[in-house]
């Protein structure tokens, strides 16, 4: 018994030991140093909490967001079509079948944009806390930093309000404890709220920055944002009632931003179309306002894009030609009229009607189409481009039994780098893309200026002048030039890629003065038409068209409708084209001008959704 | 099962109904089979008679009695326990009945021989095997059910896993794939109660082990497997018995002679079942008449399809069946096994050492530098040695390990992904010079080029487990009184080694007047060998356990305290700790009454302080009735048990580890945003982590189970009924109240709540006739269902997208109505607004909420999940001398299975069409039709989730079947022999299910990545000396 009272004993002192030491035992989560307090103490570890706003801007196109991997947004509309089979979304989109349901929410971006916003509040509700930050012209570097994020919480809210209208206003970081039943916004109300924190920027952020900070926010920026903003608000979609007081705002604002490039000489407009979107670093070319902020040589990234979103199929390319150009785009560049002494008097629109034109079909069009389509027979990276039938017979480039090859007749161009060039190993780029550039700028303004005054008059008042809508409109025209090959004086000439081009292209036009210009004695109507075009021709693939159409509630057109290609049949050395039916498309303007809201938002908040959803 | 059978299956009878029709049917065969003339006319011969009673006195029934070594003269008793028999002198009588001794009487000169038999040992002196110990099968009041090694080791089966389908009530298994290696069956004990990890905890010889160790042993090894079901059997398992809990106990030595058990089998295995695709010619048709579904033109002429026809050109029109081309016919495995066990009074030990070798299905030629197959080899070894050192103390030392070896080609399922989806008519497997074939839209899809060149991995795993055990017996000090305890470690390392590599496809180019030539695609890039160690575990378990066991007159008395505590360490990871404590009693009273009371004090890591530790209570209770005067005189039930039991355990599956922290903010200074002129400056990224949840812990179940076991013709039949009820709550998830525009990732809360109920049946009927035929038949059968009661839904949510009141995994959809008859069909009816634009042949569906649209609000439930709420097996056997023969069926039912995309699809993705496609709808087969027009466009009208493509997977199986010989013992002892036993067997033979379209066990969803289960035939033999 004595042994078994030792016994007990030992076990009670290593069963009571045994529980004292096992929550410790338990304890094996690491310490965490880097809490919120680590990060916001340094300026360092801030500024790269910050910097992810310019990362997690939309990119040009969305890719695996919605419009197939590699499509661009333009494919939703009667720019372009989508080839492959595997990204479905915008072929969802395509034949009227866009849901509200969360598991076929095509193009969300709701929450992504939303985790931006909190992280603008994050930032701000911090920025106090680190004190080590450098100064920035004679300031604390905190001054531009505060400039740079309310730049974003209005960039990120105008990303939200043109797809979905008014949303609800977040103005602070939530957390599980808020009132999540936050009601809708107005739409004059998110406006509202944008501009007031653009104007905050516009008084913090610089007019420019170091060479190392290219890329950040400038007051050009906050103007070109405001520009668009207060564009799309005029637009008839968000103006119902065409309220002119709204197309003089944006008139306003996109005059103060031309006013403010004339005097300051900044940002002018870019004289080789073409490498605008095919070479160089963004600050080698001054016209664009804001660039997209990804690295010179993201290998992967680019040349990812480049074999799959535009690249041509077969011949050891496996690239998938995603994005093919339509015959209802390529129809919007206008054919150039000569006199006979070879100059240029006049553009017209191209007219399948009309034998010269359809027998001479990319013969002296608008230079712009030969830089952003790929055509029957136009000689690209050594070769000639077949998209030709022949009998049972196809050309390289076109294949009817295989997904890939275009549907249309057509491939991309347009934001092919140049480095890229190549079949087989189509290598990294150097081309970074952008969110604003002032060609767009001269489109917003001679819109708005057209609604409020029409082409030829300018009641702005302004001491900088009068510039009407068709001034500005050809002054775009006028960059065009493409000088005779004689005129081009060698490899230095700013004009040689022409050169280049010519040689491989003898139907691309000779253009010393640039694109005729648009003439005058255009109404409003006649004007407004003539706007747009040039909008969808300047300004093809760099994410515009898809939202211009919807705020200029034209989906029925431009959303539905028929998707025309061309047929090129081979007959001997000669090609017969006609147009051909791709596609019907189906467009729903009962709901389809606005995003739907993920149906589960709607039930938390207990907001309206979008009407028709 | 014969034809009529599986018509009445087709049609929709239940399954269940059939298997009691059978059950029946042999019954009454069983019932007509044992008559026996003995009437010899021989004169020396003399008449017995004689009657036999049971230990009570009682007449008994039914009782064998033939002449010893002479096979064909016996007879059984009547139902007064009487019996005659004529037999030759000198004869000795022997008198059997299952679970009685066999008695052997020489014959005397008196003709009346009257015997009384004596019970074997009473079957709830069974003892049976609960957590942390072991019971008298009279004093459990838990639901437990336990199988024994030998009807696991029927069927040579190269995962054990896949032997115990179909045997045990409540434990559902599905085989998803069959792929080398990888063929486990999941398990699931009365399916599934949470929507998060429903795995059950596995107990291996004492020990909490993983799945993967219990998934490398070899049946020959296991002594029994036992399912812990309910709470008051799982509660002492604390956060980890919720899900119910699986023991495994090795087989041990015993004293007596050594005898040594060799086992092998050679094994074919085939697919149990594969899609069978359209030929080119076929195909092609089908995809023009879609392409005009469509609107679009043809793009096959009336030449193309002739050439794919004739296949006059195979290169440029090619027909190929991949799985034709690429598939062996059968494939081996072998499994062999030793076993030795024996001991003497002080040391016993059992040892046991195995290997396994299975082969893959796809035909693959060894390359330069790899070979690229599917193969799986295993080694194994087992040795548990006890030793008795003094009479109260005991030291067992316990060691196992297995070697695995699997190979697979680089591919993977990739290979099988493309045999399912690359049409017959894209590509020729190779060229005319030999080059394998691609093109521009499939460089690298040719499965023969993917299995065949672009490499090899294989993984090598060495796993160990071991424990130290000391038992004290301190009878010497208190009577009753031991405690024992050990120490387990268990180390696991894997090894990965990978070659790859790409070589180019080659696609013929020939145009007329041209000579042929070729295109290559895909840049060739040399071998690349990858080495990793793959996985590195290792766990360290100690327990301490006291016992006080003691029977004071009618009262017995039983208590125990348990310390248990453990680290388990994968990789780099922290570890994985866990200490629990736990307490038993158990009071029982003259055998009639029980009643077991338990808890478990039981802690996580994973959790914040003071949300770490749980109590686990729980209490059961069973009543003997037999034991009851009042039943005395009902001899013919010999168990009649009542069981109780309430308890509560839980599940610390918490996905994210240390959930309970405030997660680290992320800070690296690898570029996302860039700046500069040059666009080359960043300076890095800060990342907000997901919100901690600091009250974050395990879900707890509670559960209630009522059962009744009843033994019943002395021993011969016995019938176990439980019912259970379950509630879990806290289950983690994700609040789908807290909406997106937070902008951060939610943590997960123990908001979640189910419930499941269900009941489980099992019989046993054994049957022993004269002239050693032994019948037996155990059928099972169990049927479970799950609700959500709570999962923290918008308020405002419409019924429809709510999970609240629908079992867990519901399907949803729409309801088709119907094929479109025509344009005006369409026109008069609801809107579809489900994919494209239907025509007519596309699918009507049923506009639920009468809106007069059918969009997602139209969808609703339907089917069942995948997890089948009911459950079937059965097992028959006889015995007829030296011949064996036993067959066993498993199955389930009300479960649903939805293929989708390129197994069910047409051209989805470019893919290919089966026979089921055959059967369109066309404007002129609309009579006819039992599927609907064609499309080739990804989005349709047809291709959504609906109640056309959830199908109804009822199945049953013939699971295995095997016929046995025993060898007779006089031939066997002349060649010093033992025993030796050869058998064939086969398993998965046969299916009647209703999917049809593939193996019923698959996975459903969008499965193209599935390695097809297999169907095996087997030859082999045991042999003992």
């Amino acid at each position: 018994m004595k042994h078994l009272i030792k016994y007990i004993a030992i076990l009670a002192v290593v069963a009571g030991f045994s529980l004292t030491s096992c929550e410790k035992f338990l304890d094996q989560a690491p310490a965490g140093e880097e809490t919120s307090e680590y990060i916001f103490e340094d300026y360092l570890r801030s500024i790269r909490y910050m910097d992810l706003l310019y990362y997690y801007l939309p990119p040009l196109w969305e890719g695996g967001r919605g419009f197939g991997t590699y499509g661009f947004i333009e494919t939703g509309t009667d720019m372009a079509r989508y080839n492959s089979s595997y990204g479905t979304a915008n072929q969802s989109i395509n034949i009227g079948n866009w849901r509200a349901s969360v598991a076929s929410a095509e193009i969300e971006r709701w929450e992504d944009l939303y985790a931006q916003i909190r992280r603008a509040f994050m930032f701000l509700d911090n920025i106090d806390k680190f004190q080590n930050e450098p100064q920035f012209e004679g300031v604390s570097r905190k001054v531009s930093m505060r400039g740079e994020v309310h730049f974003m919480i209005g960039f990120y809210y105008f990303e939200l309000l043109k797809r979905y209208g008014g949303v609800p206003l977040v103005k602070e970081v939530l957390t599980l404890d808020s009132d999540f039943r936050i009601p809708r916004a107005s739409y004059e109300e998110v406006k509202d709220y944008i501009l007031e924190n653009l104007d905050l920027s516009y008084d913090l952020v610089p007019d420019e920055w170091p060479r190392d900070d290219y890329g950040r926010i400038t007051k050009a920026m906050v103007m070109a944002l405001k520009s668009r903003l207060l564009l799309y608000a005029a637009s008839p979609l968000n103006n119902p009632t065409n309220d002119q007081a709204l197309w003089l705002e944006a008139a306003e604002a996109s005059r103060d931003l031309i006013d403010y490039l004339d005097e300051n000489n900044m940002h002018p407009l870019y004289h080789d179309y073409q490498n605008l979107f095919m070479r160089g670093y963004p600050s080698e070319r001054p016209e664009i306002i804001m660039p997209k902020h990804v690295g010179a040589n993201s290998i992967s990234f680019n040349s990812h894009i480049i074999i799959y979103g535009q690249g041509l199929p077969g011949e050891g390319f496996q690239a998938y030609g995603n994005n093919s150009p339509t015959q209802n785009f390529v129809d919007r560049f206008e054919v150039i009229e000569f006199d006979g002494s070879g100059n240029a008097i006049a553009s017209v629109p191209f007219d399948w009607d009309n034998p010269d034109h359809v027998a001479n079909i990319y013969d002296n069009r608008d230079p712009r189409f030969y830089y952003t389509v790929l055509y029957n027979d136009q000689y690209w990276i050594k070769r000639n481009i077949e998209v030709w039938r022949d009998g049972d017979n196809w050309g390289k480039d076109y294949n009817p039994k295989n997904h890939f090859y275009t549907r249309t007749g057509y491939y991309m161009r347009k934001f092919w780098p140049r480095e890229c060039q190549a079949y087989d190993n189509p290598g990294s780029a150097k081309l970074g893309s952008f969110y604003f550039r002032t060609g767009e700028i001269y489109l917003n303004y001679a819109e708005a200026m057209n609604e409020l005054y029409g082409p030829e008059t300018d009641n702005l008042g302004r001491a900088s002048g009068s510039k009407t809508a068709l001034d500005i409109i050809n002054r775009l025209r006028d960059r065009l030039v493409c000088p005779a090959s004689e005129d081009i004086s060698g490899q230095n000439d700013p004009y040689y890629n022409v050169l280049v081009e010519r040689n491989w292209n003898e139907n691309f036009p000779v253009l010393p003065n640039g694109m005729p210009h648009i003439p005058s004695g255009l109404d409003k109507d006649e004007f407004r038409e003539k706007c747009l075009n040039e909008r969808a021709v300047e300004l093809a693939f760099e994410q515009h068209y898809w939202f211009d159409v919807l705020r200029l509630k034209r989906g029925e057109a431009h959303i539905g409708g028929t998707i025309f290609g061309v047929d090129v049949v081979k007959d001997g050395d000669n090609f017969i084209y006609t147009r051909k039916v791709v596609e019907q498309r189906v467009f729903d303007p009962s709901r389809m001008y606005l995003y739907p809201i993920p149906q589960d938002e709607v039930y938390i908040m207990g907001i309206d959704q979008n009407p028709g959803w | 099962m014969n034809e009529p059978y599986r018509i009445r299956v087709m049609r929709g009878c239940r399954i269940f109904r059939i298997l009691l029709a059978c059950f029946t049917a042999l019954f009454v065969q069983m019932q007509v089979l044992p008559v026996y003339a003995s009437d010899s006319p021989l004169e020396q011969q003399r008449t017995i008679r004689g009657t036999v009673t049971d230990e009570t006195g009682a007449p008994f029934p039914f009782v064998t009695v033939y002449v010893d070594g002479n096979t064909t003269i016996g007879s059984i008793t009547d139902d007064k326990g009487e019996y005659r028999l004529t037999v030759p002198p000198g004869s000795t009588i022997c008198f059997a009945f299952v679970g009685y001794k066999t008695l052997k009487f020489p014959l005397t000169a008196s003709d009346v021989m009257d015997v009384k038999m004596e019970p074997e040992m009473k079957a709830l002196d069974e003892v049976v095997v609960v957590g942390f110990g072991e019971q008298r099968r009279a004093s459990v009041s838990a639901a437990v059910t336990t199988i024994t090694a030998d009807e696991i080791v029927q069927s040579p089966v190269a995962n054990i896993t896949n032997a115990l389908a179909g045997r045990l009530p409540g434990l559902t298994t599905i085989q998803t794939g069959g792929q080398p290696g990888l063929d486990a069956a999941a398990l699931y004990i009365r399916g599934r109660g949470t929507w998060n990890n429903a795995d059950p905890l596995y107990v291996i010889d004492g020990v909490e082990r993983t799945s993967a160790i219990f998934q490398t042993m070899d049946p020959s090894e296991i002594e029994s497997f036992t399912v812990l079901k309910d709470a008051a059997a799982t509660a002492v398992y604390g956060t980890k018995g919720a899900n119910g809990v699986v023991l495994i106990n090795t087989k041990r030595g015993q004293e007596g002679t050594t005898t040594v058990s060799i086992n092998s089998s050679v094994t074919l295995q085939q697919f149990t079942r594969y899609p069978k695709f359209l030929d080119s010619y076929e195909s092609l048709k089908l995809y023009n008449e879609a392409l005009m579904n469509d609107g679009l033109d043809p793009v096959y002429s009336e030449y193309d399809l002739e050439m794919y026809r004739t296949g006059a050109d195979p290169y440029r029109y090619p027909n190929t069946d991949w799985y034709e081309l690429m598939m062996k016919k059968v494939a081996p495995q072998y499994n062999s096994s030793v076993n030795i066990r024996g001991g003497s009074r002080t040391v016993r030990y059992f040892v046991s050492a195995s290997y396994m070798r299975q082969e893959g299905q796809l035909k693959t030629q060894p390359g330069r530098v790899y070979n690229p197959r599917f193969a799986y080899d295993r080694y194994r070894f087992t040795s548990n040695v006890d030793a008795i050192i003094t009479n109260a103390f005991t030291l067992t030392f316990e060691l196992g390990g297995s070697l695995t070896d699997r190979s697979d080609p680089w591919e993977q399922m990739g290979i099988f992904h493309n045999m399912n989806r690359l049409g017959p008519w894209v590509l020729p497997a190779t060229n005319p010079d030999g080059s394998y074939a691609g093109n521009s839209e499939f460089p690298d899809f040719n499965p023969l080029y993917l299995i065949q060149t672009r490499g090899n991995d294989t993984r090598l795993n060495n796993s160990i487990t071991s424990a130290i055990k000391l038992a004290f017996n301190l009878d010497k000090y208190v009577k009753g009184l031991s405690i024992n305890g050990r120490v387990a470690y268990d180390s696991n390392f894997g090894y990965y080694k990978g070659w790859s590599e790409t070589q180019s496809t080659f696609q013929l180019i020939s145009r007329p007047g041209r000579a042929d030539r070729y295109t290559s695609f895909l840049t060739p890039t040399f071998f690349s060998p990858s080495y990793s160690t793959m996985t590195a575990q290792r766990t360290v378990d100690a327990l301490g356990n006291i016992v006080f066991n003691r029977r004071f007159g009618d009262h017995s008395v039983r208590v125990q305290g348990v310390a248990n505590i453990s680290e388990y360490r994968t990789g780099t990871s922290i570890p994985y700790n866990s200490v629990s404590f736990i307490a038993r009693a158990n009071y029982g009273y003259k055998n009639k009454y029980n009643l077991e009371a338990n808890t478990a004090y039981r802690g996580s890591e994973n959790f914040a302080p003071g949300r770490r530790f749980g109590l686990f209570p729980s209490v059961s209770l069973s009543w003997n009735i037999q034991e009851e005067s009042f039943m005395q005189s009902l001899t013919m039930i010999n168990v009649a048990k009542l069981r109780a039991s309430y308890g509560r355990s839980g599940n610390d599956y918490a996905g994210t580890r240390f959930i309970y922290k405030e997660g680290k903010w992320t800070t690296g200074t690898s570029a996302r945003a860039y700046f500069g002129e040059e666009m080359g400056a960043s300076l890095g990224y800060t990342n907000e982590p997901e919100i901690a949840n600091p009250l974050a812990t395990w879900e707890t179940a509670e559960q209630i189970n009522l059962g009744f076991d009843l033994v019943v013709f002395r021993n011969r039949l016995s019938m176990s009924f439980d019912r259970f009820f379950e509630r879990r709550s806290g289950i983690l998830q994700t609040p789908r109240s807290v909406p997106g525009i937070l902008g951060i990732g939610t943590p997960d809360l123990n908001i979640g709540e189910t419930s499941r109920e269900g009941w489980e049946f099992d019989v046993t009927y054994r049957h022993e006739l004269a002239n050693r035929v032994v019948l037996t038949l155990r059928p099972n059968i169990a049927y479970t269902i799950n609700q959500v009661v709570f999962r923290d839904e918008p308020e405002d949510a419409d019924w429809w997208s709510k999970q609240e009141g629908k079992p867990i995994g519901q399907f949803m959809g729409y309801q088709v109505l119907g094929y479109f008859k025509d344009q005006a069909d369409i026109d008069n009816s609801p809107v579809q607004q489900v994919g494209s634009t239907p025509i007519p042949g596309d699918f009507k569906y049923l506009d639920y909420n009468g809106d007069g649209v059918v969009n997602e609000y139209d969808r609703i439930p339907i089917g069942y999940t995948t997890m089948p709420r009911l459950t079937f097996g059965t097992t028959f056997g006889m015995n007829v001398g030296n011949v064996n023969f036993s067959v066993h069926f498993q199955g389930a039912a009300q479960s649903s299975i939805y293929v989708s995309q390129m197994l069910m699809w047409e051209f989805y993705n470019r893919s290919k069409v089966q026979e089921h496609h055959l059967e369109r709808w066309t404007p002129t087969t609309h009579e006819t039709a039992t599927y609907p027009a064609l499309h080739v466009g990804a989005i349709s009208q047809n291709h959504v989730q609906n109640s056309y493509f959830v199908r109804d997977n009822t199945y049953l199986r013939l699971k295995t079947a095997e016929i046995g010989y025993t060898l007779p013992t006089n031939m066997i002892r002349r060649l010093g022999l033992r025993g030796l036993r050869l058998y064939l067997s086969g398993s998965n033979l046969l299916t009647w299910d209703r999917f049809k379209v593939l193996d019923p066990e698959v996975s459903s969803g969008t499965t193209t990545q599935w390695y097809p289960q297999s169907r095996n035939y087997s030859f082999g033999f045991n042999l003992n000396f």
